[in-house]
């Protein structure tokens, strides 16, 4: 007999509720809402993209999130009486937050997308703090900084509305606006409540820890940057969501003298890498990369032994062999100079595209700090003890 | 001029047993704690002297005799609430000792400086104190101190207002400290005996002295056991017989195996329970731990690696650090080696199945793929050992990744589960076998195994890429269906649709639809445009650059089905049209493919256009 629709969908979701977070996961819910959509019932595939956008946000795919978000919004929109649209709101702003990530949209359909959020909120009575913090964080990512601060006091003197991120991901924030400001200090101490465990949710301290490592190296406090090294490499699980996470992991692995750790961390993230459409995140992945590698060849290596996607090695033969000279490409290692030239030019390509958008430098300059944290070397042989 | 805030010790309490503590329960913990460590400092006391360096004769001929921790309920009757006593036998406490412990009740509370604060007897005695409060209004301690012989027995009583008295009592007790709770109203179930018996089971279960509860004529040990994975066994199945009981007591599971864990670093040891059925691992797996023998938590989830959700876990730890919040240890070098050696023990178990029983090891893996493909991932010996072992999804039904490499000459797998379904009934029909990696680990379990057999060439495959494998026409054949692949490219491509015509089993298939992940992405995109507003519409217009090549759904004729031979004989071009065009459709639907407006229109079309068709070919009655 045929199992009914929502048999067939039911059964698809027990095995989602298995599954840690990942590519299945996101798979087999795309699947129940195509069953969804070909059965002409909106109401389930309102309720299974409410929850793909869920997985997809946690597991690295912002762009499926936004088309889920898409479709619900104009269902809400077009059907009030049926699909609650209070329900949806929470999610606007993970989408506002996935914006930076794509260097195609506009500047101007950011600003309408967070206008609308905006007028969304006010609707509902949410309260507009969630909206104003977004504001900064775009205005971070471009470095404008007269935005940063104006958005920072609107977002800082407005109350916490029920529409607010949880405290542990607001704390965050908070964290990585002081870490934008320069303000060190301030930076270490919001961050206590969050790296002595009292605030913590799904995200948090995962995204946390990765973005005090260089704080630390500065501060020469080498015991602090191994133990949250180590702590977020436990939490972190090679997830794709956390690129750029990683991408401060090997900043922290390169400037410590620790590529025997970081290149493992290379491999396991590299198709993510190459897979994700969020091309910020890539390029935060990629400055640790590059410092990584430069730092392999400054040790005088010129081969490195890892696994890369098939895709990545294609273009490393094609378009990058000129560089490593006569050396081949074998199977088992590759040319530490093409992958180098590969990374940098993979870092200015990206940087080009968001800085056009932006009409800024910030991602160029983001390159050139890059180097700079050069300074901060310290070795840390992170495996000394056996 | 300086003022002094006061302080309600009851408002702290009340934020405590809120906050820190969680649970009222924790004042057993806190006693036992206490209790313990009193005995271990009248130990240390022995080893090194009252003053730390010479030990006197008559401190050593009194102190041969002690840890015992006795607690009495004494039940409350009309009128009256039930007490508790915790005695204990342990080093006692000094006037000015007294004195102390109560300036660190305040002093020590606050969470980060817990386990600061544990590590010395003194600093922790007031903390452990404090939680009493939360079940009754007044304590009364009596202590003596083991330091001196003649040291006096003092009563300290403290009430919750934050008031207290202290006096010498005109008696002498044995060295040590008795504690004494009255009930507070409210929190009767704490003071009944199978209660208090549950709770002393479960944080001092595996203590390393006698704690006796007694209760009128009712006495019991609650710890006659000790460690159970300590304890000796004529055999090794006799042990782990005991061990499986022991697991089934506390989780009341019917584990299918327990492995004994032991690791150097960290001074840890336990046992691992394997579980009879595959859990969830959307949620990280927790495990009892103790520290030094107290309960510490029954949701430590850091001490075990990741991949070992096929185990439960009970660990007593000696020497790692755990954090404020009690679920978690330390992260540092140390544990990272801990777990590793943890790792170990579970790896050598599986190891060890494998040289002993391969077929209860076949049983385990089957039962637990998931998890043995996570640490095959991890660790290259695993890899090696298990790799041919665990059972994946092929063309071919369900078989090892051993039994499909010995079946086919080239490894081809999928990578995705839509695609798999999309192609794997016409590679079978084929006799290509492909392999589904589209499951958790499965992707870079091939990879893996690409990078340590280089010389095997393993062929990962799109759909799409199916129909190069598919037989190909003989030039005669491919002129005569020109038109036909000629059209329904035309016909296709507002559809992102390219077609190919090849020859394909079974016969009966008209077309093979194929459709690639960004395609089916794309399409994904174009119905949320389709009813999305302009904001929205506009935004995902921008979300990636101009559609590519791999966006393009694949429609491939098959040469060998009858209903394609016919369509390469039409020459009316405008029927053969609405044929392509409803092929398309047909398959779109057969794959549980959403249609978009524009092609839901097509069916519409076509369908209207083959009833009149139809029709036309009958003549009417009336003409």
């Amino acid at each position: 007999m045929m199992k009914s629709i929502l048999d067939q969908i039911n059964s698809i979701i027990e095995q989602v509720n298995k599954l840690p977070n990942g590519n299945t996961k996101i798979e087999l819910m795309e699947e129940a809402i195509r069953l969804a959509d070909v059965h002409q019932r909106p109401d389930i595939g309102f309720d299974l993209r409410d929850q793909l956008m869920t997985v997809a946000t946690f597991c690295g795919a912002p762009e499926k999130t936004l088309v889920a978000f898409s479709w619900c919004l104009a269902q809400c929109d077009q059907n009030p009486e049926e699909f609650d649209q209070l329900q949806l709101l929470w999610k606007y702003k993970w989408v506002v937050s996935s914006l930076k990530y794509f260097p195609h949209i506009r500047l101007d359909q950011i600003n309408q997308a967070m206008e609308d959020m905006t007028k969304r909120y006010q609707g509902c009575g949410l309260g507009l703090r969630p909206v104003y913090k977004l504001a900064c964080e775009h205005a971070m990512a471009r470095k404008d900084y007269p935005q940063v601060k104006h958005f920072q006091r609107l977002w800082r003197s407005s109350p916490i509305g029920s529409g607010n991120d949880c405290a542990a991901c607001e704390r965050d924030s908070q964290v990585g606006y002081y870490l934008f400001d320069g303000d060190i200090d301030r930076a270490f101490k919001a961050a206590e409540p969050i790296v002595t465990g009292q605030m913590k949710c799904g995200e948090v301290p995962h995204v946390t820890l990765p973005q005090l490592l260089v704080p630390l190296l500065r501060r020469k406090d080498y015991a602090k940057a191994t133990h949250y090294y180590f702590w977020a490499t436990r939490l972190l699980k090679y997830n794709p969501d956390f690129i750029s996470e990683y991408g401060k992991i090997l900043t922290f692995l390169a400037l410590t003298g620790n590529p025997n750790e970081g290149l493992p961390i290379l491999e396991a993230m590299l198709p993510a890498v190459m897979e994700t459409k969020a091309l910020s995140r890539r390029f935060y992945f990629q400055l640790g990369t590059s410092l990584l590698l430069h730092y392999l060849q400054e040790s005088g290596s010129e081969q490195i032994s890892i696994r890369i996607p098939k895709e990545l090695k294609d273009l490393l033969e094609k378009d990058f062999a000129g560089a490593s000279g006569a050396k081949e490409i074998d199977k088992k290692s590759i040319s530490l100079q093409s992958f180098i030239q590969w990374v940098d030019a993979d870092l200015q390509r990206i940087a080009t595209l968001f800085d056009k958008r932006n009409g800024t430098d910030a991602f160029t300059r983001n390159i050139e700090d890059s180097k700079n944290d050069r300074e901060l070397f310290c070795l840390i042989p992170l495996k000394a003890v056996d | 001029m300086e003022h002094q805030f006061r302080i309600n010790l009851q408002g702290i309490i009340d934020l405590l047993s809120n906050n820190l503590y969680g649970e009222s329960r924790v004042f057993i913990r806190e006693l036992l704690q206490n209790g313990v460590d009193a005995i271990q400092a009248r130990s240390q006391l022995i080893d090194k002297g009252a003053d730390g360096s010479a030990l006197g004769d008559s401190l050593r001929d009194n102190d041969i005799n002690f840890g015992h921790l006795k607690i009495e309920l004494i039940p409350g009757n009309s009128g009256s609430l039930p007490v508790l006593s915790f005695v204990d036998d342990g080093i006692g406490l000094t006037e000015e000792e007294v004195h102390r412990f109560l300036a660190t009740i305040g002093q020590s509370s606050k969470t980060s400086n817990l386990w600061k604060a544990r590590e010395n007897f003194l600093g922790q005695f007031g903390i452990g104190l404090l939680s009493c409060f939360m079940v009754s209004e007044e304590i009364v301690v009596i202590t003596r101190s083991a330091r001196s012989e003649d040291a006096p027995t003092l009563e300290w009583k403290g009430r919750s207002d934050g008031t207290y008295k202290i006096r010498v009592l005109n008696y002498s007790i044995e060295p040590g400290t008795q504690v004494y709770l009255n009930c507070k109203p409210g929190c009767e179930s704490m003071f009944e005996l199978d209660e208090l018996i549950t709770n002393l089971v479960y944080y001092g279960g595996l203590l390393p002295y006698k704690i006796e509860v007694i209760s009128g004529k009712k006495r019991q040990i609650i710890n006659p056991e000790g460690i159970p994975w300590h304890q000796e066994f004529p055999s090794e199945t006799k042990k782990i017989e005991y061990l499986l009981e022991y697991g089934k007591k506390t989780f009341d599971v019917d584990f299918i195996d327990a492995i004994p864990l032991r690791s150097k670093i960290g001074k840890v040891d336990g046992v691992a329970f394997v579980l009879p059925y595959a859990p969830t691992v959307a949620q990280n797996p927790t495990h009892r731990v103790y520290l030094k023998q107290m309960l510490l938590s029954e949701k430590a989830e850091n001490l075990v690696p990741n991949w070992a959700f096929f185990v439960k876990c009970i660990i007593n730890v000696n020497d790692l650090r755990p954090t404020a919040s009690r679920e978690s240890f330390y992260e540092d070098e140390k544990l990272q080696k801990t777990r590793e050696a943890i790792g170990d023990n579970l790896r050598n178990y599986l190891f060890h199945l494998h040289r002993t029983q391969p077929d209860r090891l076949r049983r385990v893996i089957q039962l637990h793929n998931l998890s043995i493909k996570a640490m095959a991932l991890e660790n290259d010996d695993c890899f090696h050992m298990f790799m041919d072992l665990l059972t994946f999804e092929t063309s071919k039904g369900n078989m090892t990744f051993g039994e499909y490499r010995r079946s086919t000459d080239q490894i081809r797998y999928v990578t995705q589960l839509d695609a798999f379904r999309q192609i794997a009934p016409v590679a079978a029909a084929q006799q290509i076998q492909i392999l589904n990696a589209g499951y958790v680990y499965e992707e870079a379990l091939l990879e893996k195994y690409q990078a340590l057999h280089p010389d095997d060439e393993l062929q990962k495959i799109q759909p799409s890429d199916l129909s190069h494998d598919l037989e190909d026409l003989s030039i005669e054949e491919r002129e005569k269906s020109h038109h036909l692949a000629q059209l329904a490219d035309v016909v296709l491509q507002p559809y992102h649709c390219m077609t190919q015509i090849r020859k394909f089993q079974p016969d009966d298939l008209p077309v093979l639809l194929t459709i690639d992940g960004e395609a089916e992405f794309r399409r994904d995109l174009d119905r949320s445009k389709e009813v999305a507003n302009e904001l929205w519409s506009s935004i995902m217009d921008h979300l990636s650059p101009a559609a590519s090549i791999s966006t393009y759904a694949q429609l491939c004729f098959n040469y060998r089905n009858p209903l394609v031979k016919r369509l390469i004989s039409i020459r009316d071009k405008e029927l053969l049209r609405r044929c392509i065009e409803m092929l398309y459709v047909q398959s779109l639907l057969l794959g549980h493919h959403p249609l978009d407006a524009k092609e839901m229109k097509l069916l519409n079309r076509g369908l209207l256009g083959l009833i009149e068709w139809g029709l036309n070919q009958i003549p009417m009655k009336d003409s």
